[in-house]
């Protein structure tokens, strides 16, 4: 019971930690994680006898938990890369270690497809995906987040990563998620999510509201910094071209990224301007096809059935 | 929020409230309770038995009856300990006020009239089934008088009200009869009372069996059951929910260990019933509106239907942990079930509107979360609940709110069914006609109803004699909630979407002795 204890003062202590270093809220998946993780515990708690066997078996299957999460991303992409099919167009949101390796994969295996972009604000994590995209020589648009709906005529599926994945099937994802996925299920684009088995959590948000700490009202930060500086009046998509001096370009001319936003730091009435910025959100069930885990592929009806088989 | 006019103060709310709880037993003066027990120890039947109809409605419409114990008939598992022992209670009240009234002049008389109406199935029911304990000639005439032009096409293959009958056949248990008489006169209500008293009978009766010689307790006791289920059966049409409790006990009861002495086995039936009511009922009504509550938030407005027991105290757990909301009790015709609830909310100080079903539209724009309550959950994901639950299920999903659905597992069933006409119960098609709620409402408000007060003296069952010979009158209980209108279930294992409903149901019958019953 002690053990307990520790696990559970060690697991707030993290939460905490995570929280900070993250800048306002703790991830769903992280918190999955430590409650799987605490779940073992406690379920293993009673079988052994001496506190060194448990001492061992908690490290192991800490250890066992890291190694399975690497191991699990190359599941997925093995599994879900045969959903890439030659000329396709595929859109994707913000930045995800999962759907790169899947994207990747699918390059490996000689199929000829374009990826599509979105920016990412605000912190411009589609920037990073695409950078890692165009290094694995996957020919790559980065496109503005409020583009979407302009570009989902085009696209033939939308891939997407998940930051957790609950109950109802539905993912918590950058913020905007949410947004694509109502216009994909109005162009009947196909929706796949990628993610690890690990972000599954026992949580089931019924509006953007469930979602706590998560809109970041403080208005000290820079909430819309510009992406990309010299891109008023400019043309919504910049393309990024394959080729080292080009690419080195457009890093250098986003290096602005998180800088002071001086369009708006000056105006008038700035201080009465309250503004908004919720880093995630939630898209319910009803907007994804299927979900590739390591799990294996999944209907978003069976991601309860294993939450129930992992939880039981 | 255009819901501030029909908002009513919560002190008027209070009014009403106790008004209308002070005749939640009232229902029909069950004369048929009147063979029902004096007291826990049972009387012989026959007893009380009435020659014939006493007065009813008709006689006296506007007789105030004093009504038992506001408590007594609520349902619900919190209760369910207590519950058997309550019932009794009321029937005792009940059936002391059939004794004066059967002492009324003009009884037989007014037979004759009833039997003429007989033929009216909304007029037949006003005899109440009840009547038929002793009467079996009478009831015999009513199904001849059934006319078949009375039923509605669609629902004709679902037992018919008039044709159900709480006379007893065999040697029934005492608490088995008064039960029958207190499911049929509609004094325990709702899935969970009526489950929960169900077994707490059963366990009486597992309790005074006495295995006769030669025989093998786990299949002589089953057979000593029979005729006790089917005697609740015919009092009322049962439940999915207590057909899964019936299916349960008898398979706990088949997988007895033959090698135990028959005070050891009973024994063993007994405590296990008792975990049951407290495991799958009780304690899993409380877990759930625990889950649940948390689910509301500060601000949030809760609109609820009828008056489900995990539902109500769901809200009342919210409010206990401070929590700050409001809530719409949407009741409709003719249980008006909701007033019972509202009557609750108001002890407990939750700020809430009273509206008709029929109002429902107008305030749904204002509603952030709809809570409601379920008689059973289908393996498609589909739920059966009390008629009308569809409508506001429906409304959410067009104004995008979420219906969040209390159900604790032991409603769960393997059933799949796609419509609300397959299985169904049909209902008094009387208290369609009856002024203000019929059964469940107070002869107080029946009084204050117009219709009684522009005729006063004429009974129900006049009006409905006067009514046109085609006339057909429909009044089914439950109704069918398709999935996707299924936001999310709540049940005492945690928070599932419908479509998880089989995994719960695959994982539970795991531990599960798995005996296949017709029930």
């Amino acid at each position: 019971m002690g053990i307990q204890n520790d696990l559970k003062a060690a697991t707030s202590e993290l939460i905490e930690y995570e929280r900070r270093i993250s800048g306002g809220r703790a991830s769903i998946s992280f918190r999955a994680c430590v409650e799987l993780f605490f779940r073992y515990a406690t379920r293993e708690n009673d079988d052994v006898p001496d506190f060194e066997t448990l001492n061992k078996l908690f490290i192991a299957r800490g250890h066992h938990f890291v190694a399975n999460a690497l191991k699990s991303r190359l599941g997925i992409a093995e599994l879900g890369h045969s959903f890439v099919q030659d000329g396709m167009m595929i859109l994707t949101h913000g930045r995800s270690e999962v759907v790169t390796g899947v994207l990747i994969r699918a390059a490996q295996s000689n199929k000829n497809f374009t990826v599509m972009v979105t920016e990412g604000r605000p912190e411009g994590s589609g920037f990073k995906a695409a950078e890692r995209l165009t290094e694995a020589g996957i020919p790559v648009t980065v496109i503005l987040d409020s583009a979407a709906a302009y570009f989902m005529e085009r696209v033939d599926i939308v891939l997407l990563g998940a930051e957790g994945v609950v109950e109802s099937g539905g993912i918590v994802n950058k913020i905007g998620t949410c947004q694509l996925a109502m216009v994909a299920k109005l162009y009947n684009k196909p929706l796949y999510v990628a993610a690890e088995s690990y972000k599954f959590a026992r949580l089931y948000p019924l509006t953007q509201a469930d979602l706590e700490d998560n809109v970041d009202n403080d208005v000290e930060k820079p909430l819309f910094p510009p992406l990309l500086t010299g891109m008023e009046g400019g043309t919504a998509t910049v393309k990024v071209e394959e080729g080292e001096g080009r690419h080195t370009q457009e890093r250098g001319s986003s290096g602005t990224l998180l800088g002071r936003n001086t369009v708006f730091d000056s105006g008038p009435g700035v201080a009465a301007m309250t503004t908004k910025n919720p880093s995630c959100d939630y898209t319910p069930a009803q907007y994804i096809s299927l979900l590739f885990t390591d799990l294996g592929i999944l209907t978003p009806a069976a991601v309860s059935d294993e939450l129930i088989k992992l939880y039981q | 929020m255009g819901d501030d006019e029909l908002s009513t103060s919560l002190s008027e709310m209070s009014l009403t409230g106790s008004r209308s709880l002070g005749g939640i037993g009232d229902d029909r003066p069950g004369s048929a309770l009147s063979s029902s027990p004096a007291s826990p120890g049972f009387v012989g039947k026959g007893t009380l038995r009435p020659k014939h109809k006493q007065q009813q409605s008709g006689a006296s419409p506007t007789r105030v009856r004093k009504s038992s114990s506001p408590k007594s008939g609520k349902g619900g598992g919190g209760k369910a300990s207590g519950g058997v022992k309550e019932d009794r209670n009321r029937g005792r009240d009940v059936s002391s006020g059939t004794t004066t009234s059967r002492n009324t002049p003009g009884g037989s008389s007014r037979c004759e009239s009833e039997r003429t109406q007989g033929h009216f199935s909304a007029g037949a029911k006003r005899q109440g089934p009840q009547s038929h304990r002793g009467a079996r000639a009478e009831s015999e005439d009513w199904g001849r008088h059934q006319a078949p032009s009375k039923m509605i096409h669609l629902f004709s293959h679902l037992p018919q009200y008039s044709k159900r009958s709480t006379q007893s056949k065999s040697d029934l248990h005492p608490a088995i009869e008064t039960l029958g008489l207190l499911y049929a006169d509609g004094s325990v209500r709702g899935s969970n009372a009526r489950t929960a008293a169900m077994l707490l009978a059963f366990k009486e009766v597992v309790r005074e069996y006495q295995l006769p010689p030669g025989e093998v307790l786990r299949l002589d006791l089953d057979k000593a059951l029979k005729p006790h289920i089917q005697y609740l059966i015919n009092c009322r049409p049962h439940s999915i929910a207590m057909g899964n409790a019936i299916k349960w006990l008898r398979g706990r009861i088949h997988s007895l260990d033959p090698e135990a002495g028959p005070a050891e086995a009973k024994e063993s039936i007994v405590e296990a019933i008792d975990a049951y009511v407290e495991e799958r009922i009780t304690f899993a009504a409380k877990t759930l509106a625990e889950v649940t509550a948390n689910k509301i938030s500060d601000g949030d407005v809760v609109l609820v239907y009828g008056r489900s027991y995990s539902v109500e105290l769901t809200l009342l757990r919210a409010k206990a942990q401070g929590k700050k909301f409001r809530v719409l009790v949407v009741d409709s015709r003719p249980l008006l079930e909701g007033r019972r609830l509202l009557a609750s909310l108001s002890r407990a100080s939750i700020p809430s509107t009273y509206l008709n079903l029929n109002a429902v539209s107008y305030v749904m724009r204002g509603v952030s979360k709809v809570l409601l309550g379920v008689a059973a959950m289908l393996s498609n994901g589909a739920v059966i609940s009390r008629a009308g639950t569809a409508v506001v299920a429906m409304l959410a999903r067009r104004f995008n709110i979420p219906a969040i659905f209390c159900c604790e597992t032991y409603k769960f069933s393997d059933k799949v069914q796609l419509d609300s006409i397959c299985w169904n119960e049909v209902g008094d098609p009387a208290e369609l006609l009856r002024p203000a709620g019929g059964r469940g409402a107070t002869r107080q408000v029946e009084q204050a109803h117009s219709l009684q007060e522009d005729k006063p003296g004429i009974a129900a069952s006049e009006l409905t004699a006067s009514l046109p010979q085609r006339l057909k009158l429909l009044n089914i209980r439950y109704d069918l909630t398709p999935m996707k209108y299924v936001s999310l279930v709540i049940t005492e294992v945690g928070m599932i979407p419908p479509t998880s409903v089989p995994v719960l149901l695959r994982e539970s019958s795991k531990d599960d002795v798995n005996v296949n019953f017709e029930f």
